[in-house]
């Protein structure tokens, strides 16, 4: 493995590692490494979320357009090696052990402490990305119809997001 | 499902109701399904002490290994846009009935408790229950290099070519929905942490922390996540109960 593709795996080891409570919370993190590294611009780095979201699987998938913005191909594969294997081996690991450590508190003292960490690192990774994805009033009217339509309804995300692109496309033909 | 389920395993007053969720998975199905009296438009939350301990008295029926995988294959090209939880709980649970409920509800906790994508950990575990530990690994291959392989194709489409402009602005709408999307489960979320004591305030300081003073991640959640430990450690939260 290349220095350049050993960075992409490290990075997204920590970043997996450091993913509790489904993964948004690191997005932040991960936004200013791949835009200070210079691997994805801040169009790019919303553009992968969005690749993330369209793409069947966890959700966390993001990470592969982004390590594709990084490294092409191998870039790709070793992004979703760096994030979903050490935490796929912990995630084995302690399932294996789980019958015994199910019976303690502490798995959820610290579940519990942790989930409020990783709201507010939820906020704070979208008002990063916000700031360069919502810049214009475009976007700002999409976002806020998306969000209220997944709020009072039960439209697939799919769906939502390819109206929310023919919209884009519609309000730059204009 | 319901006659398969021993009575009293899942211990339905010690879930909490109110309009918040499973740590951004929506569990409405599971409650009506299951006949909990829920306000309206309400979701059941629990923390991973609340989960069933019974798996040890449930046999999983018997399940041949390509049987699993070939479910864990297709869930990963079916289930677009993330919340794998759910699609989890409808295929091994309502659908094909291998699982209790209370095993997806153990698995889904399972998850949120550890690093990484929720869905690997709380799928890891159920096919544990169904398969050990080789088949957990396996399934859990197959549910993430199919969608490993569609990210491929469709970052290359996106940022291999030239496009025409309306495909940029195409993408850059798409993109400000998913920001829209990523906003809505955000809020989803926001109302779970105030089952933690101080957990609001831990909350706000880690946006304002990370987002706002840009400091670093580890420093953060450490920092933050020791505090909230220490205020909500095991003997503190039943003392305060006890009181």
């Amino acid at each position: 493995m290349s220095d350049g593709l050993l960075d992409v795996f490290l990075l997204f080891a920590k970043l997996g590692l450091l993913s509790f409570g489904g993964g948004t919370a690191i997005l932040a993190e991960m936004q200013r490494e791949a835009i200070g590294r210079g691997w994805l611009s801040h169009a790019q780095f919303i553009q992968a979320y969005a690749i993330g979201q369209m793409t069947p699987g966890p959700g966390t998938l993001f990470v592969v357009p982004m390590g594709y913005g990084a490294a092409g191909v191998p870039g790709a594969l070793a992004a979703a090696l760096g994030f979903f294997l050490p935490t796929g081996a912990i995630a084995l690991a302690t399932v294996c052990v789980w019958g015994r450590l199910r019976q303690s508190a502490w798995p959820a003292a610290i579940r519990d402490a942790l989930i409020p960490v990783a709201i507010g690192l939820s906020f704070a990774s979208f008002y990063t990305m916000g700031r360069a994805g919502l810049a214009d009033p475009g976007s700002l009217v999409i976002a806020s119809v998306s969000t209220l339509t997944f709020w009072r309804t039960r439209a697939p995300a799919p769906l939502v997001l390819i109206v929310g692109g023919v919209a884009g496309a519609l309000v730059a033909g204009r | 499902m319901a006659q398969r389920e021993p009575p009293g395993q899942l211990v339905i007053s010690r879930v909490h109701l109110g309009p918040t969720a499973f740590g951004g998975e929506s569990v409405r199905p599971v409650c009506r399904e299951t006949r909990l009296a829920l306000p309206a438009g309400g979701q059941a939350q629990a923390s991973i002490a609340d989960a069933p301990r019974a798996h040890g008295r449930f046999a999983p029926p018997s399940v041949t290994l390509p049987q699993l995988l070939g479910v864990f294959f297709c869930l990963d090209c079916t289930s677009i846009g993330g919340r794998s939880a759910s699609y989890l709980l409808s295929e091994l649970v309502q659908r094909r009935g291998w699982l209790r409920r209370d095993d997806w509800l153990e698995g889904h906790l399972l998850g949120r408790v550890l690093p990484g994508p929720s869905g690997v950990g709380s799928g890891m575990f159920l096919a544990h229950l169904l398969g050990g530990p080789i088949a957990a690994a396996l399934a859990m291959t197959l549910y993430v290099v199919p969608g490993l392989l569609i990210g491929i194709v469709l970052s290359s489409l996106i940022y291999g070519f030239d496009r025409p402009l309306w495909v940029d602005s195409a993408i850059h709408g798409l993109s400000a929905s998913a920001l829209g999307l990523f906003l809505y489960q955000s809020l989803r979320n926001a109302s779970t942490s105030a089952k933690v004591r101080f957990g609001p305030v831990a909350a706000v300081a880690a946006f304002v922390a990370h987002g706002l003073l840009e400091l670093d991640l580890v420093l953060v959640m450490a920092s933050l996540g020791l505090v909230l430990v220490l205020l909500n450690r095991p003997a503190a939260h039943h003392e305060e109960q006890a009181r």
